[in-house]
């Protein structure tokens, strides 16, 4: 049963939180925006929001989240893009999604929030449906919140053979002071190409949503490496993929500057041939918690997935990895990877990992392997001898620790500026020693 | 140049002395070559040189150019001029080796406040030193001696001594795992490091790196000192009647 008075406590953290509850205590009158919007309200009804005694957050405190205080952030970097040329540019305003330059010939971007979105084939077959299918293995009350009451999002529809990079700047998000609820569907129809990187700065407090159909022979690059407030913030992400036959779901995170944040990440490889690499860099320091999770559930057959994070933590930062590769009984041919390593640059960091395999086929190749420890001493004491001095050497052997997530990313030049984001962050961890 | 006093030295894990008073002067434009059996110390005395952790040093001192070697980090000892080439050079996956011999060399520059060398200059320089000891530029990109075979990991080694330009090089036991052409690579490498600024200290089991790079003293270590000192000569002798002849404990 769900406590009211919790989750109005926890809405009023967001920005517009009385849309579907009214004031008073009872039942909201008010009609939600999409019927699909309503349906979810019975879903976290039904499972609730998480507590410490839920099997997938036992290592992540759920309250810092719920009862978090969001705040108006200052971040005092300007964002440097990530993408240059043939590129939509999109900003993030109060009131929806702006193209700011760019043309969306290719592609259709739609504000969750148009009248227009009622009617929407896109919003029809996929809000809520991938948050809701995943619901029955593990609970995700937070994300079923999020589907009924997200105010804002983008719908991104791509024909059949399309390609374009969407660049979402989170620029003005820096200015709200209360937390966002953010809610994306991305279609993306057979053998069309999308690479969408989401960057800038964002709200001290956000509960984002990505549901992502990828069709046939189609693709999906998905990169945040959105900046997050240096003050106190809490971010939660949802991500929800499923994979049609020769489909290609890919997402890489670059999770650093983030005091609180989780992860989840549901893909199904639905079809044949259907593949998917997760990947994320995690820098965390002084007091950070970054928790992924992440389920992967091969149907077709000749699929491959691939997980591959990687956590450099330090001051008492904590890192946490659960990932499970799930194949069920007809997924022959499976080939499935998974690593996980936390790289513990001090003795008061911690690195939990929780890797899983869950196969029911014969035919299969499966593989998970987790580590977590210091750096190499010997490596350090031959960079040091040729004259590199020990934070330098330590930095070298942290990226490069780091590379092999980084190197999940397909377009080299998008690699390079990761990189050079990845050191920004230890250029600012020397200037802050505790 | 390199002033070794009366070293005495222990492994931290345990009370087993190693080094039981090595006596060495090495002056500029020497080179010097150090013979002795398995155990003798003789690695041990390369890595507590370099500054290795897990050393003990009980008495003794160490002067580079006047200065006390062993009160400085490893860093400073290379800023100082200290080069050692490891006997198992170290690979590091995800560091490009262009790039940690920048930063070497740049981290270097900056301790003895002289300005960075731009990325150009330096990849004009790599090159340069890189061809005479036949190192392409697919060595050059690749992670730091990751995948190299021996020969390639030893010739890297005298390529960052060759960019560094140290004043006082080290070289632990250089020419195991080499065949003969290798050998004479990097043996033609070591040479062309040679001069009157520089000295250079061999480390090896056996006479036939010092037919390519003929020492100007040789020294015998056994147990833990320096048992045996003279010219080019002594090194033959060994290889003739091998360690057994110096002392009981030796071999």
């Amino acid at each position: 049963m769900v406590d009211m008075t919790e989750i109005r406590t926890h809405l009023s953290q967001f920005e517009a939180p009385s849309r579907h509850l009214s004031q008073d205590g009872k039942e909201a009158p008010l009609a939600p925006l999409l019927p699909e919007q309503s349906q979810a309200e019975t879903r976290w009804k039904d499972v609730g929001l998480p507590t410490r005694r839920d099997e997938y957050w036992k290592y992540t405190d759920p309250g810092v989240f719920l009862n978090f205080s969001p705040q108006t952030t200052e971040f005092k970097r300007e964002n440097s893009p990530l993408f240059d040329g043939d590129v939509i540019n999109i900003a993030a305003a109060a009131e929806g999604f702006v193209v700011k330059d760019g043309l969306a010939t290719e592609i259709k971007i739609d504000n969750l929030s148009d009248d227009k979105m009622a009617n929407s084939q896109a919003i029809r077959q996929i809000y809520g449906k991938l948050e809701s299918q995943a619901q029955d293995m593990i609970p995700r009350g937070l994300a079923a919140l999020n589907t009924h009451q997200a105010s804002r999002g983008m719908v991104i529809e791509c024909p059949e053979n399309s390609q374009a990079t969407v660049q979402l700047l989170m620029t003005d998000e820096r200015k709200v002071s209360t937390g966002s609820m953010i809610h994306h569907v991305i279609d993306a129809r057979a053998g069309a190409q999308l690479t969408l990187a989401e960057i800038g700065t964002q709200a001290s407090q956000t509960n984002i949503v990505y549901e992502i159909r990828v069709g046939e022979g189609a693709s999906v690059h998905l990169i945040r490496a959105a900046r997050l407030s240096e003050a106190k913030s809490a971010h939660m992400c949802s991500i929800f993929a499923d994979v049609a036959a020769g489909g290609a779901f890919n997402s890489f995170a670059l999770s650093a500057w983030s005091p609180w944040s989780r992860q989840e990440y549901v893909v199904r490889l639905k079809e044949d041939e259907a593949k998917t690499s997760l990947s994320g860099a995690v820098l965390g320091r002084e007091d950070c918690h970054h928790d992924d999770m992440v389920l992967v559930i091969h149907e077709g057959q000749n699929c491959q997935s691939r997980q591959v994070f990687k956590k450099v933590l330090r001051h008492n930062a904590k890192g946490i990895f659960q990932g499970k590769i799930l194949v069920r009984q007809d997924a022959q041919k499976t080939d499935g990877y998974q690593i996980s390593q936390g790289l513990l640059l001090d003795d008061e960091s911690e690195f939990c990992a929780k890797p899983e395999l869950e196969i029911y086929a014969d035919d299969v190749v499966c593989s998970h392997g987790s580590t977590s420890g210091g750096v190499d001493e010997t490596q350090m004491f031959y960079l040091r001898s040729r004259g590199i001095a020990e934070n330098e050497a330590q930095e070298l052997l942290s990226m490069a620790f780091l590379s092999d997530a980084i190197e999940e990313v397909a377009d080299e030049q998008v690699r390079v500026r990761l990189d050079e984001w990845a050191k920004e962050w230890f250029v600012e961890a020397r200037s802050c020693q505790p | 140049m390199l002033s070794i006093q009366n070293l005495h030295a222990n492994l931290v894990e345990e009370d087993k002395a190693i080094l039981k008073g090595v006596n060495l002067e090495v002056h500029s434009g020497e080179v010097h070559a150090i013979m002795g059996p398995n155990g003798s110390g003789k690695s041990t005395l390369s890595y507590i040189l370099a500054g290795r952790d897990g050393y003990k040093v009980k008495a003794g001192k160490v002067l580079l150019e006047g200065q006390e070697l062993l009160e400085m980090e490893p860093e400073e000892r290379a800023a100082l001029g200290f080069f050692l080439a490891f006997q198992y050079p170290v690979e590091i996956p995800g560091v490009g080796n262009m790039t940690f011999l920048r930063t070497a060399l740049n981290a270097q520059r900056k301790m003895r406040g002289e300005d960075a060398i731009s990325a150009a200059d330096f990849l004009r320089l790599a090159r340069e030193k890189a061809k005479h000891l036949g190192i392409g530029d697919e060595l050059l990109k690749r992670p730091v001696n990751y995948g190299f075979s021996g020969g390639e990991k030893k010739r890297n080694e005298i390529l960052q001594m060759a960019v560094l330009e140290p004043r006082m090089c080290i070289l632990d036991e250089t020419d195991s795992g080499l065949d003969v052409d290798a050998m004479r690579q990097v043996a033609a490498g070591v040479n062309n490091l040679r001069g009157k600024e520089r000295a250079i200290l061999l480390i090896t089991h056996y006479q036939r790196l010092l037919d390519h790079i003929e020492p100007d003293h040789v020294h015998i270590m056994a147990d833990g000192q320096i048992v045996e000192s003279g010219g080019p000569e002594l090194a033959l002798k060994i290889e003739e009647k091998g360690y057994g002849f110096m002392s009981g404990e030796a071999n």
